[in-house]
């Protein structure tokens, strides 16, 4: 559905995008996840046809934005992480008015906006005017004022960007309702959990090109494969029986424990629940106060913080 | 299908609680020039005289719907594309594919036919003249002809501005500064071209054996597309009084003798053809700056 071929953006001597490869398939949730300035509007500005690229290409379901943008207008929902509305039009008004934009005829535009102002949790809202709209609202309408055309693409840069959990959690359910249509979803966030839980797959950009591209599974896998390992004693015991503590987790990790703070220790190994209790059964055996014995998972953003940290990272 | 950010933009316009005071401002200030022109025959019937402070009265309300228009139509011709930028809407509405010539085409519409409106309003306010016999319907008219024009020019001198510049400010500073430069300019260009070279003696004294076809290329072209001298030639066709006005404090000089020959009626028509037709190049001229500045095609 996507596909971009050594896309390269340049603001002046700003290097915006460097030879960014992507493909994203028909049908696919798609984060764009990154650190400010990464590229992700860049890059979706590029796919909204608002941005020529400096060098490299952007497809659109085959269709180059660069050669044909109209064609692949026609085929991409944008809609911008900030964006203005209209005074003084009503809800119903300002779908109309962007319907009429995209070229539809007026007697089917009267069915569609009552869709859309119904998949968008709006329809009470219908005459109400846009500028009085709360800002989670305002948001929804945008996604229905993207969806008006019936693209196969939606582009969403932050599109939960300043709601509310409770306006985020509708937010979600919309998008999932939009993916099961069928449609291909390009979103760009900073709330990576949440990312997690709409995307199937994830890019994750940093100054201008990919440091992870594959299955939200894959990144899972990856926070999975060392989980860090703590240890905690009640109070202080004997070096000895500290020393008979770390031989042991020595023999069964093949890796030491270090100390992390007083009486607790850490340890970087692979996630294994018959070893974890093997160890545990004999810390107790060798008469250890253990009072916290458990795993610690990479969350999201810490693999994130690592990745972009460094963008050498094999992943 | 009608243009639907005319549509869009003239239903909030009008909802807006700015327009009807503009509205009422505007008639306010017109009403100022009837009352005058009412106070003047009032219990003195119609007569030659008051016809003359009619027509007086008339000329000075046109020239305030003039500069009226000159000032308002420029600010809100610099804010079109400007303003959609500055509000964020202008992505939204170029991802649709409206394109860009709608895009101008519907802004110039929508800002069109409000300064229209305002300038009809005053209709009621210019047929007092007719009615005390002051002025022909048929030139009130062709003034309201002549005033649309310059409302079309001006805003399209502001659209340029408002494709150019970014901010809305910037974009009205410009246009009113292209406005004066224009104004000026092509009165100066007038009065110091290599045409005013050829007002020899001689040819003066000849105007009289002259064909006014022929007299008519002779004038600078720049005359023809300044505003205010296409005015007071409009005027003073209509009228007849205010050719002692322009011989002396417009220092046209020469160029007013030659006008004069050749009739400032013909004068007139010709400038209104040059200004809209400048209007118009200008409307294209921003359609192909918006086209240059949002192709993402490569060139």
């Amino acid at each position: 559905m996507i596909c971009l071929n050594k896309l390269t953006k340049r603001y002046g001597k700003t290097l915006a995008l460097d030879g960014l490869d992507l493909t994203i398939g028909e049908g696919e949730v798609h984060g764009f996840v990154g650190p400010n300035g990464a590229g992700k509007t860049t890059a979706m500005r590029i796919l909204a046809t608002l941005l020529r690229p400096t060098s490299g290409d952007a497809l659109v379901d085959g269709i180059s934005v660069t050669a044909s943008p109209r064609e692949a207008r026609a085929r991409v929902g944008y809609m911008p992480d900030f964006f203005g509305v209209y005074d003084n039009l009503k809800a119903w008004e300002y779908l109309d008015f962007y319907a009429g934009c995209t070229g539809m005829a007026a007697k089917a535009r009267r069915t569609r906006i009552d869709e859309l102002l119904e998949l968008t949790a709006l329809a009470q809202k219908r005459e109400a005017y846009v500028d009085n709209l709360s800002r989670g609202m305002k948001q929804r309408l945008c996604l229905a004022r993207a969806l008006m055309h019936n693209p196969k693409l939606l582009i969403l840069d932050e599109p939960a960007s300043g709601m509310d959990p409770r306006a985020r959690a509708e937010m979600r359910d919309i998008l999932k309702n939009v993916s099961d249509m069928g449609k291909t979803v390009l979103i760009s966030s900073h709330i990576l959990p949440e990312l997690a839980q709409m995307c199937d797959h994830m890019t994750i950009l940093e100054r201008g090109h990919s440091v992870f591209s594959g299955t939200v599974e894959a990144l899972e896998r990856k926070m999975n494969a060392n989980a860090t390992l703590v240890i905690r004693l009640f109070e202080t015991v004997e070096a000895e029986r500290i020393e008979q503590m770390k031989a042991k987790i020595q023999a069964l990790y093949g890796v030491q424990p270090e100390a992390a703070q007083e009486n607790a220790w850490r340890l970087e190994a692979p996630e294994d629940a018959a070893l974890d209790a093997q160890a545990l059964g004999a810390l107790i055996a060798l008469g250890l106060p253990v009072c916290d014995f458990h795993r610690e998972h990479a969350t999201l953003e810490r693999v994130f913080m690592e990745v972009t940290h460094d963008d050498q990272s094999d992943l | 299908m009608i243009n639907p950010i005319f549509e869009s933009g003239a239903r909030r316009r009008m909802r807006t609680v700015r327009t009807p005071v503009i509205l009422t401002a505007y008639m306010a200030a017109l009403l100022v020039f009837s009352l005058c022109m009412l106070t003047d025959f009032m219990g003195q019937g119609i007569r030659v005289a008051t016809m003359r402070l009619s027509t007086e009265w008339t000329i000075w309300a046109t020239a305030f719907q003039f500069f009226l228009i000159a000032l308002v139509a420029p600010a809100l011709g610099a804010g079109c594309i400007a303003g959609e930028r500055e509000r964020q809407t202008f992505d939204l509405l170029l991802v649709t594919g409206v394109g860009t010539r709608k895009i101008v085409l519907g802004k110039l519409m929508e800002n069109y036919l409000f300064l229209l409106l305002l300038i009809f309003s005053g209709l009621p306010v210019l047929m007092l003249a007719n009615m005390t016999g002051g002025y022909r319907v048929v030139d009130l008219l062709v003034i309201l002809l002549y005033l649309a024009v310059i409302a079309l020019a001006a805003l399209a001198v502001g659209m340029v501005m408002s494709v150019l510049f970014r901010r809305s400010l910037t974009a009205i500073i410009a246009a009113y500064l292209a406005i004066f430069a224009i104004g000026g300019g092509t009165w100066a260009l007038a009065l110091r071209g290599p045409l005013a070279a050829q007002y020899t003696y001689e040819f003066i004294d000849s105007l009289s054996l002259m064909d006014p076809g022929e007299l008519l290329f002779s004038l600078p072209v720049t005359i023809y597309l300044c505003p205010p001298v296409a005015l007071v030639m409009l005027l003073a066709s209509q009228t007849g009084i205010l050719h002692t006005t322009m011989h002396f404090t417009m220092r046209l000089g020469d160029i007013y003798m030659v006008a004069s020959a050749a009739g400032f009626g013909k004068v007139s028509c010709v400038s209104i053809v040059a200004i809209l037709a400048g209007a118009l190049l200008l409307i294209v001229l921003s359609m192909a700056l918006l086209h240059v500045q949002t192709d993402v095609r490569r060139r």
